[in-house]
């Protein structure tokens, strides 16, 4: 009589088959996550800015937006006239916030001044708005800066070349219009740059930055 | 025909080709300006009246968030010399059309959002700030990208540079008078009070311009919709939050709208992403109208009905 004694089918070594593949599957991903990660840095602030886009309040951004649009426009104005605009000028052409709308009472409704400042090479411009309500917004310095660019004979220039401007916030409720437009004496004064979050910064794969 | 003729033939001849060519060869000099959303057509056009050839990248008709590149978009793309894009979201198409075409190095690229100062998208994800990439949605936020792109033209074609400079200048006095009717429709009206929910997060950079807050957006993420236990969170968070206002988008399914209006007794707007139909001068300006037609008959509509309830 022939007689077989056949071991009970456990699965013993399929299971370990199935780690296997379990463990070199792993290995492989987690190889390839590691190798794969990147970190998003962070646009790095100076210790007198604060960011547009992550240290203003909603009502903050509007205006500084405002501003932002109308430096532009000013600077567009300069090359033509070789001049910068008045508060006036600028309530006569509607733009924003210098112009009084609807939406003025309910974002601060700064009172502006303009203030010219000359010196080292540069003619520059301060346009001083003075909040009435600090529950509402801060106050705003947007200083517009225009420095002759040395440009070598016979060499194109950029036309937009030697204009740059800045916006500064400052939340005391006694704030006076500044004298100085200089970093540090702006700074030791209260103010903070507020720095915008722009479309070239997302592109190189930067995530806004916060006051510290 | 006397050899005096025959010449004075022969040289007409002759200039009637050469002015042919000449023609064919202005007409090549023209550049060619590519665009990947309908609003960059407009402030294209206006900031350069006829000086280029506007080629949409890709036809009218096309939905953008979802947007699968199609083989005729590569032959478009091999014309263009320059292309304006967003950079920042809804365009990412663009840079997979132009590596199809290979003509990624060849093709100058315009990212309209380059300077543009950005805002926080209304709702967060894991509490982290994501940026909003619908600056053309707005009438301060164009601006400066007409400002922008008008510039980058320029380098690009200093010729006409100072005709660049110039026309988006007019064309942004243009839309600051169009929006100022807007605003001052609002006199008196303190829209901050006002709580209003976005079906789609696109409009925060409008909203901002007219002081409202956006308190909820619907849709889960961009361009996606929401299940239905998500449309319940977010009923629930409409009702805590009393919002009174949801401004929905075209092309968003009515059976989500009626169910949010149902629930919650919100009045409902329908607003326009001008980024669908034709391709046009005026479509920004007509879409940009609209929406703050819109929006600014929700604000009076909103306060009409709160002081019929007060008194």
């Amino acid at each position: 009589m022939h007689s077989q004694i056949v071991k009970p089918a456990t699965g013993h070594f399929e299971g370990a088959y199935l780690l296997a593949v379990c463990v070199v599957v792993l290995s492989v991903c987690g190889a390839l996550i590691v190798q794969r990660h990147t970190t998003l840095e962070t646009v790095q602030l100076q210790p007198y800015q604060i960011s547009a886009f992550a240290d203003l309040s909603k009502t903050e951004q509007g205006v500084f937006n405002d501003l932002y649009a109308a430096a532009l426009e000013l600077q567009s104005v300069h090359r033509d006239n070789q001049s910068w605009l008045s508060v006036d000028d600028l309530q006569d052409l509607a733009i924003p916030p210098f112009a009084e709308t609807a939406l003025t009472k309910t974002r601060g409704g700064h009172l502006w001044t303009a203030i010219p400042f000359e010196g080292k090479g540069a003619s520059s411009m301060g346009y001083f708005g003075k909040t009435t309500r600090t529950s509402e917004a801060r106050s705003f310095f947007l200083v517009m800066t225009y420095r002759p660019p040395q440009v070598p004979a016979g060499a194109a220039s950029d036309p937009n070349a030697g204009r740059s401007f800045a916006i500064w916030v400052n939340g005391a409720a006694a704030v006076a219009a500044p004298t100085a437009i200089d970093t540090a004496a702006l700074a030791d004064l209260g103010w903070r740059e507020a720095v915008a979050f722009k479309g070239d910064q997302v592109q190189q794969g930067l995530t806004a930055g916060a006051a510290k | 025909m006397n050899l005096f003729k025959r010449s004075a033939v022969l040289a007409a001849v002759c200039a009637c080709f050469l002015l042919g060519i000449g023609g064919t060869a202005l007409a090549k000099d023209k550049l060619r300006v590519g665009i990947t959303l309908h609003p960059y057509y407009s402030w294209v056009a206006n900031i350069t009246d006829d000086k280029v050839d506007i080629i949409p990248l890709i036809p009218a008709g096309f939905e953008v968030h979802n947007y699968e590149p199609q083989p005729d978009d590569i032959k478009r793309a091999s014309t263009l010399d320059v292309l304006v894009m967003n950079g920042i979201g809804h365009d990412d198409f663009a840079l997979k059309i132009l590596e199809a075409a290979e003509v990624k190095d060849k093709v100058k690229l315009i990212y309209s959002n380059e300077g543009v100062a950005l805002i926080p998208a209304s709702g967060s994800v894991n509490g982290e700030k994501m940026y909003n990439p619908h600056t053309f949605i707005a009438i301060t936020a164009a601006i400066q990208q007409i400002y922008n792109i008008a510039a980058e033209l320029g380098k690009i074609d200093p010729e006409n540079a100072e005709l660049y400079r110039k026309n988006s200048r007019a064309y942004a006095v243009k839309l600051r008078k169009l929006k100022a009717i807007y605003v001052n429709r609002l006199a008196g009206v303190d829209p901050a009070q006002l709580r209003v929910a976005t079906i789609h997060g696109g409009y925060d950079y409008l909203m901002q311009e007219f002081g409202l807050d956006v308190a909820a957006v619907i849709e889960p993420a961009h361009g996606l919709m929401p299940s239905a236990s998500q449309l319940k969170e977010t009923i629930d968070k409409i009702r805590a939050l009393n919002v009174k206002v949801v401004f929905s988008q075209m092309m968003f399914p009515d059976q989500f709208v009626e169910t949010i209006k149902r629930e919650t007794g919100a009045s409902i707007y329908t607003l326009v992403h001008i980024t669908e139909g034709d391709y046009y001068k005026a479509k920004f300006e007509e879409g940009i109208e609209y929406d703050m037609r819109v929006l600014t008959d929700a604000v009076l509509d909103a306060q009409g009905k709160a002081q019929k309830a007060a008194k």
